[in-house]
């Protein structure tokens, strides 16, 4: 009997002595840690097996599970989907110079930065004591080396066009040119940038299919420890030697949720959090206590896109009506259950810093959009009920993602309302997109995300000279074009007072409320829900994670949480 | 008509009663809809009352409106498919038979076809077509005629053979006589195939419309079926109920029926 009893508990301490290990000081005082706990257990003899037990309990690995969204590719800079969840799944392994907690930016990888006074020249003096998870230390080699890589081979997220030249000032501090002042620099490519560490990718040549293990090495709170292509299941372990704080759980798993429903998934304890859950199945966990969920910003819009080769359509009096046609708030309500916002003509966001409460709006009014269109020369001359425009009838193909007919069939009706016909016609998201950016449609809509923060954003209507801003999906073909525009745009981009720069953006909203290059539906709002028995201390990054990414799983998070299980 | 009323077995009885009442509602549903089925001006999500038969889907949508609204659009499908089909397969058998020069190759093209499943190519075909109500009944069309070729052909080309018809042939009877005499024998196969085609046509476009594909606004049942499905809080509450299972029940009874109809004999 007492045999048994040593045995159970030495086992038991043995266990445990493997969990302090576990999350505790490294591989390397492992064998003197056990050695140590096996003594111990062998000298305490009368403790009983159910203490033990007991210890072992408190120890128990945290594994923390939330749900992702599928396969995103290979963890790594080139390999990875360029698309908010794939970037922040890459952000666990990767670090930037800079970051975004909950109160906005911070240094860092860099652990301060100076800008000069012309705006060109960029400082940044680097944590000293980093490495890399492989032991290798970070310095501002790695840096240098980053920005001459990704000119060589463009990283998707992040363009480095601007960027004249890095520098490597002394082992700690790096200096970074660029050729144009740009306004977002911080944010967006500094903040957005992912670090690779030289000794690894200086003899990669072809990064889009470099997918060995040793691809997923950085700086970042996780280590990747298993990547299932399959199942679209990402297994990582914490680092335990994070810079930037302890990490608090052992491991992450992103996984995809069986049958595809989170709201299910986080009631059966599946996961712990689910950071796209829709926004009718967050609302109903709203009132359970051990759930919280969290409305963020509205970081995708939604628009309504115009063929520009259509005469009517480009006249700017019957975009004009269109709008007034359109009802925005039915739209949040109907087609979206109340998850959004609705459109504002200016197209940046009502309530964001740089939105402009001046611009023109156009209230829902179909006499007045009737009205406006037999101004702008539209009558129906044939009654057949359609408007014709310079003897064409004005009938339109709509082409809209597959999921969105909701809003097909509200636009459809509003537009059946003022004489112009729309025949719906839906395509997969690819396709449609595909369709827009070669300009071969006639009315579409679409959603975007990575919409908000720095209104760098506004470039998509420039048509001269506005590099350096992210690429989103611009719309091909004929476009709207406005030189005023262009004039104006180019010059806030490299506008260094705030001041000036708000009067710019304010000018760019009014003269995009005015012309409405494309008509701003709907802004969908963010949405998601946690188990706060399991973990807590999830939040929505001000503007979102690096570019306007809408998830609460900032990784930064899971340092500055709690664990709440036992 | 009385004739026929009196062949049918109880069983049948009920089943052509069914489809007629199907008909009926296809003629005068409308008549009797609350709504408009494209009227979204009701609050959404409605549970069943009185105003809302069946409640409101989540736009605000008649859910009982748009199941009436099924039916027409349903044997409008169903109806000309089956007839589209029946009507080149039967003619393409007649022709294959009359003509043998051309008979063999049809025959080949008609195996060619049959290999693939159907419900592939009209899949394939409806990606890429103007999702429209009339491209989805011919591709129904040209795709499912393969099966009542064979069909026909076979009972024509027993037909013939046959004594009558070899003698009209004999005595230098054009091509219309010939028709007349096999008209005779031909009509129950080729009644029992326009069943059979009306309720694989209505598979079809539930088939479809639940993919996403055909006209995305138009409100059948399968995309009635579809819609219910989508909606995330399905399974919470007991809206399924009212949303999917009407829906469902018409497209099964209709199949159900139609297979009946082809399948059960009678009293003889």
């Amino acid at each position: 009997m007492k045999t048994k009893k040593v045995l159970a508990g030495f086992t038991a301490a043995a266990i445990a002595a493997s969990m302090i290990t576990g999350c505790g000081s490294g591989a390397k005082t492992e064998t003197a840690v056990s050695t140590e706990a096996e003594t111990t257990a062998a000298e305490e003899k009368e403790t009983t097996a159910a203490e033990t037990a007991q210890d072992t309990e408190k120890r128990k690995e945290r594994i923390l599970t939330v749900s992702g969204n599928g396969d995103f590719g290979f963890p790594s800079v080139y390999t990875i989907s360029p698309k908010g969840q794939g970037y922040m799944t890459l952000s666990y392994i990767f670090d930037t110079l800079m970051w975004k907690d909950e109160s906005g930016l911070i240094p860092y990888l860099a652990e301060d930065y100076s800008v000069s006074e012309d705006g060109l020249t960029y400082t940044f003096q680097l944590r000293k004591g980093v490495s890399f998870t492989d032991g290798t230390p970070f310095t501002a080699e790695d840096v240098k080396f980053t920005f001459d890589y990704m000119k060589e081979h463009p990283y998707k997220w992040v363009s480095v066009s601007m960027v004249e030249e890095a520098s490597v000032v002394d082992e700690h501090t790096v200096e970074i040119k660029l050729n144009k002042t740009y306004n977002p620099f911080l944010s967006d490519v500094a903040g957005s940038l992912p670090i690779l560490p030289k000794h690894i990718w200086e003899n990669v040549t072809e990064p889009e299919t470099f997918t060995e293990p040793e691809a997923a090495i950085s700086t970042g709170p996780f280590i990747l420890e298993n990547y299932d292509s399959a199942a679209g299941t990402y297994t990582l372990k914490a680092n335990e030697d994070y810079f930037y704080g302890d990490v608090q759980i052992d491991k992450l798993v992103i996984a995809n949720v069986s049958g595809g429903d989170s709201k299910e998934a986080l009631l059966s304890g599946e996961i712990a959090a689910a950071p796209n859950i829709s926004y009718k199945a967050a609302m109903s966990l709203k009132d359970s206590p051990e759930y919280t969920v969290l409305e963020g910003p509205g970081l995708s819009v939604t628009r309504l896109y115009f063929n520009f080769d259509e005469e009517a359509m480009a006249v700017k009096e019957i975009r004009q009506a269109m709008y007034h046609a359109v009802n925005l708030d039915e739209i949040v309500e109907k087609a979206y259950g109340g998850a959004g916002y609705p459109g504002s003509a200016g197209h940046v966001q009502p309530g964001t810093p740089w939105y402009n409460p001046d611009v023109r709006q156009y209230a829902y009014d179909v006499e007045t959009a009737k009205k406006m269109l037999s101004e702008a020369g539209a009558a129906d001359s044939n009654g057949d009920g359609i408007l014709e425009y310079n003897g064409e009838e004005m009938s339109y193909t709509l082409t809209f993602t597959e999921n969105d007919e909701k809003l097909a069939e509200l636009l459809v009706s509003y537009m059946k309302a003022v004489g112009i016909e729309l025949v719906p016609q839906s395509a997969d998201d690819a396709t449609v997109k595909a369709a827009i950016s070669e300009g071969n449609f006639e009315l579409a809509f679409n959603t975007n995300g990575s919409f908000g923060g720095d209104p760098v954003f506004l470039s998509r209507f420039a048509t001269v000279g506005a590099d350096g801003a992210p690429s989103v999906t611009g719309q091909g073909g004929t476009t709207w074009e406005s030189e005023e525009y262009n004039r104006i745009y180019n010059e806030s981009a490299v506008e260094q007072d705030d001041a000036k720069r708000h009067q710019q953006v304010n000018e760019l909203q009014e003269i995009i409320a005015e012309e409405l290059p494309c008509l701003t539906l709907y802004y969908k709002k963010a949405v998601a829900a946690y188990n706060n028995t399991i973990f807590d201390g999830f939040y929505y990054t001000p503007d979102g994670i690096s570019i306007a990414v809408p998830f609460i799983m900032n990784k930064l998070v899971f340092v500055s949480g709690q664990w709440k299980a036992q | 008509m009385k004739k026929i009323w009196s062949r049918l077995s109880a069983v049948q009885r009920i089943c052509a009663g069914i489809c007629i009442f199907y008909f009926l509602a296809a003629a005068f549903g409308p008549i009797f809809s609350p709504f408009p089925p494209d009227d979204f001006s009701s609050p959404a999500l409605l549970p069943p009352g009185r105003v809302h038969l069946l409640g409101t889907d989540e736009m605000g949508h008649d859910i009982f409106s748009m199941v009436l609204s099924g039916f027409r659009y349903t044997m409008l499908f169903s109806l000309t498919a089956a007839l589209g089909s029946v009507s080149l397969g039967t003619v393409l058998a007649f022709a294959s038979l009359y003509f043998p020069r051309i008979g063999r190759g049809i025959n080949h093209l008609a195996t060619v076809f049959l290999i693939i499943p159907d419900i592939l190519l009209i899949l394939f075909v409806a990606a890429f077509a103007a999702p429209t109500c009339t491209n989805t009944i011919l591709s129904m069309i040209f795709f499912s005629w393969p099966r009542v070729f064979r069909i026909a052909r076979s009972r024509l080309s027993a037909c013939f053979s046959s004594n009558k018809v070899a003698y009209t042939m004999l005595i230098g009877g054009n091509m219309w006589d010939v028709i007349r005499k096999l008209w005779h024998d031909g009509y129950p196969v080729i009644g029992t195939l326009f069943m059979m085609q009306a309720s694989r046509a209505v598979t079809y476009e539930t088939t479809l419309a639940f993919f996403g594909l055909g006209d995305p606004l138009l409100k059948t049942w399968g995309r009635l079926i579809r819609s219910a499905l989508n909606y995330e809080n399905f399974f919470y509450d007991n809206t399924w109920c009212w949303y999917l299972l009407p829906a469902m029940i018409c497209v099964v009874v209709y199949v159900a029926v139609l297979s009946v109809l082809v399948f059960d004999e009678g009293k003889v």
